[in-house]
């Protein structure tokens, strides 16, 4: 079996196939982490037993002739920010360095209920709070396309273990970019969905209105199925409207003929890389070809949306992490004196640098005198960039722009300049403001190798129009 | 609180170099103007060591005295770059808190599964458990 390129779409064929069973598949995605993980090291946890067991589950209702779903008995990956009932989950936190939840996140409980085979749990960036993975307590996440380079962040695990074929799809978050911007350094499809399509429930929270769960596959189609599966209201999650999913399989083929797609002048020139630029038009002019109409929109508040995010996740955070005080779960403090240094000292111990750093810019803009000055101020440019975007989309079906400015950068590179690592989702975040869907497509890659992606931006809840451009652009 | 110290634009300023953040989006010309910086950089004081140091308090955080020094710099850079929001007009443009746009969502209170038993949530401690409860240190002396 060729796990090189293996999509879900064609592990669904081989399976119903006979050509390899689940548990075969299990055991070569096995092989490959033991061969290529140690220089990538995109696994935290590898679950050999739960794997094997929901493979061999798949292989018996196969042979028993029962009907399984499309993405039954096939490897994924999930991002160790999310809860997995009996499987530690620590947010590559040392102070969740233990941390075994005792129930599955919301999404979880749906790929499972509809077969999925979990490999694992994959790197990220200590509580999502990065660009790079490099601030994970378990070590950086290599770029597969040059291990000298990062994997990008904060889902940096998810997308290189699915562009190394070390599982065949993986679960991500997007606060920021954190799906889209490692998907496009890594050559590889994410999807941030609209805020409150997938449920957050089990989900560590970040920051609570921005949060956002989504796919990292090989196509756009693989993509489509596993947003089916994870989208859709939960009880749980009272921030996911009753919105119904749609059949995104009807789109993959429609093409974008008189699709009007927008390019915002703000994601383009001066501030990006030529080369990334150029991939990204190159692109457009393909889509162009093909039936669509391109025009030249503007997106004015693009240059205030970093420091509405550093403002905004800062505070949401600080209040998000309060519960960690080695209590109820987590590194308990060691050698406290009473309740209060207890919590001094777990936290003090179980955070690493960049969490403390935005835990206190939190509690700074936060606190009595500059709440007015930072968040609420942070707030409402946050509505002027909705505003932005509900212009935009007066005129245009979609929008397209560069996933990020420059391609892959090297480890170590930005790693002691928080405020350069945070220009690195510069053109992300205003999706994450509008809380607007976004797919990340790979459109070539650099003289140099490195892969270069671009975003596919739709108004809410048009999940539909994402796959739809991206499917074409697969095909052109 | 106050805001201490004052900015001059002079080359190798931190100030200055977060003024070509709203001046120009030039991203990769701005990472290397940093790298170059970074080795440069002059304390100045968006934040004093005492701030950060009251506010670490306010976090529940213990910070080394190392720790003190270095995010006095790297916070008062973050807390000078934002800013800039102070040059945008929102006279009269309501906060956005979500984006759903929904409110008071509501369920029927009925009794349903729980997802784990109280003995799993117990067991997810380190600290000793009692009758159902955890034990913590001493509150108060």
């Amino acid at each position: 079996m060729e796990l090189k390129g293996l999509t879900i779409r064609k592990a669904y064929e081989d399976l119903r196939a006979k050509k390899y069973s689940s548990e075969e598949l299990v055991t070569a995605t096995l092989e490959r982490i033991g061969a290529m993980d140690g220089d990538i090291n995109s696994y935290v946890t590898v679950d050999e037993d739960g794997a094997y067991h929901a493979a061999r589950e798949f292989d018996k209702k196969l042979a028993a002739g029962e009907e399984q779903h499309l993405l039954a008995g096939i490897p994924c990956a999930v991002k160790d920010l999310i809860y997995t009932k009996g499987v530690r989950t620590t947010c590559c936190s040392p102070i969740l360095s233990d941390f075994v939840p005792p129930y599955d996140a919301t999404c979880v409980e749906r790929l499972r209920h509809n077969g999925m085979v979990m490999i694992g749990k994959t790197n990220l960036d200590e509580f999502a709070c990065g660009a790079s993975t490099e601030h994970s307590c378990f070590g950086v996440t290599k770029n597969p396309y040059d291990l000298e380079r990062v994997a990008g962040g904060s889902s940096g695990g998810s997308a290189a273990a699915v562009a190394a074929d070390l599982c065949v799809y993986s679960i991500g978050t997007d606060t920021g970019g954190s799906i889209r911007q490692p998907a496009g350094f890594c050559g590889v499809y994410g999807m941030k969905g609209t805020y409150g399509r997938v449920s957050r429930s089990g989900v560590n929270a970040m920051a609570s209105s921005w949060d956002t769960v989504g796919p990292m596959c090989k196509s756009v189609e693989d993509i489509a199925i596993v947003t089916g599966v994870m989208a859709g209201h939960d009880r749980r999650d009272m921030t996911t409207p009753n919105v119904p999913v749609a059949d995104y399989s009807a789109v993959l083929g429609a093409g974008v003929k008189g699709m009007r797609i927008g390019l915002p002048q703000e994601y383009f020139g001066g501030g990006v890389d030529p080369e990334v630029e150029s991939l990204v038009r190159a692109a457009v002019a393909r889509l162009e070809k093909a039936g669509a109409v391109i025009v030249d929109v503007s997106l004015p508040m693009t240059k205030y949306a970093v420091a509405v995010y550093y403002v905004s996740i800062p505070a949401e955070l600080s209040a998000n992490l309060e519960r960690f005080d080695g209590i109820r779960y987590g590194k308990k403090a060691v050698d406290a004196e009473n309740l209060v240094d207890a919590y001094f000292k777990a936290r003090g111990a179980g955070f690493g640098a960049e969490i403390k750093r935005r835990i206190m810019i939190g509690t700074y803009v936060l606190s009595a005198g500059y709440f007015d000055a930072y968040y609420k101020k942070a707030q409402k440019v946050r509505t002027l960039i909705v505003r932005d975007f509900e212009q935009a989309f007066e005129k245009v079906d979609v929008l397209i722009g560069p996933v990020s400015p420059t391609p892959a950068f090297k480890v170590g590179e930005l790693v002691d300049n928080p405020l350069a690592m945070y220009m690195a989702d510069a053109l992300t975040i205003p999706v994450n403001a509008a809380g607007v869907p976004g797919l990340a497509c790979p459109c070539g890659t650099t003289a140099g190798g490195l892969p270069v992606g671009l975003q596919v931006i739709a108004p809410q809840f048009e999940e539909g129009r994402c796959f739809q451009v991206g499917a074409e652009l697969e095909r052109l | 609180m106050q805001k201490s110290g004052h900015y001059e634009k002079n080359e190798g300023d931190v100030a200055n170099i977060f003024y070509f953040f709203h001046d120009v989006t030039d991203y990769s010309g701005i990472l290397r103007r940093l790298q170059i910086h970074a080795l440069q950089v002059k304390l100045l004081l968006m934040l004093t060591e005492e701030q950060v140091r009251h506010i670490a308090k306010l976090a529940r955080i213990s910070l080394t005295e190392e720790e003190v020094k270095k995010f006095t710099v790297q916070i008062g850079g973050v807390l000078e770059y934002v800013d800039i929001l102070q040059e945008v007009d929102t006279e009269g443009v309501p906060e956005t808190s979500q984006v759903t746009g929904l409110t008071n969502v509501m369920e029927e209170d009925v009794i349903v599964p729980s997802q784990s038993s109280r003995e799993e949530l117990l067991g997810c401690s380190e600290l000793p458990v009692e009758s159902h409860q955890i034990r913590v240190s001493r509150v108060v002396k």
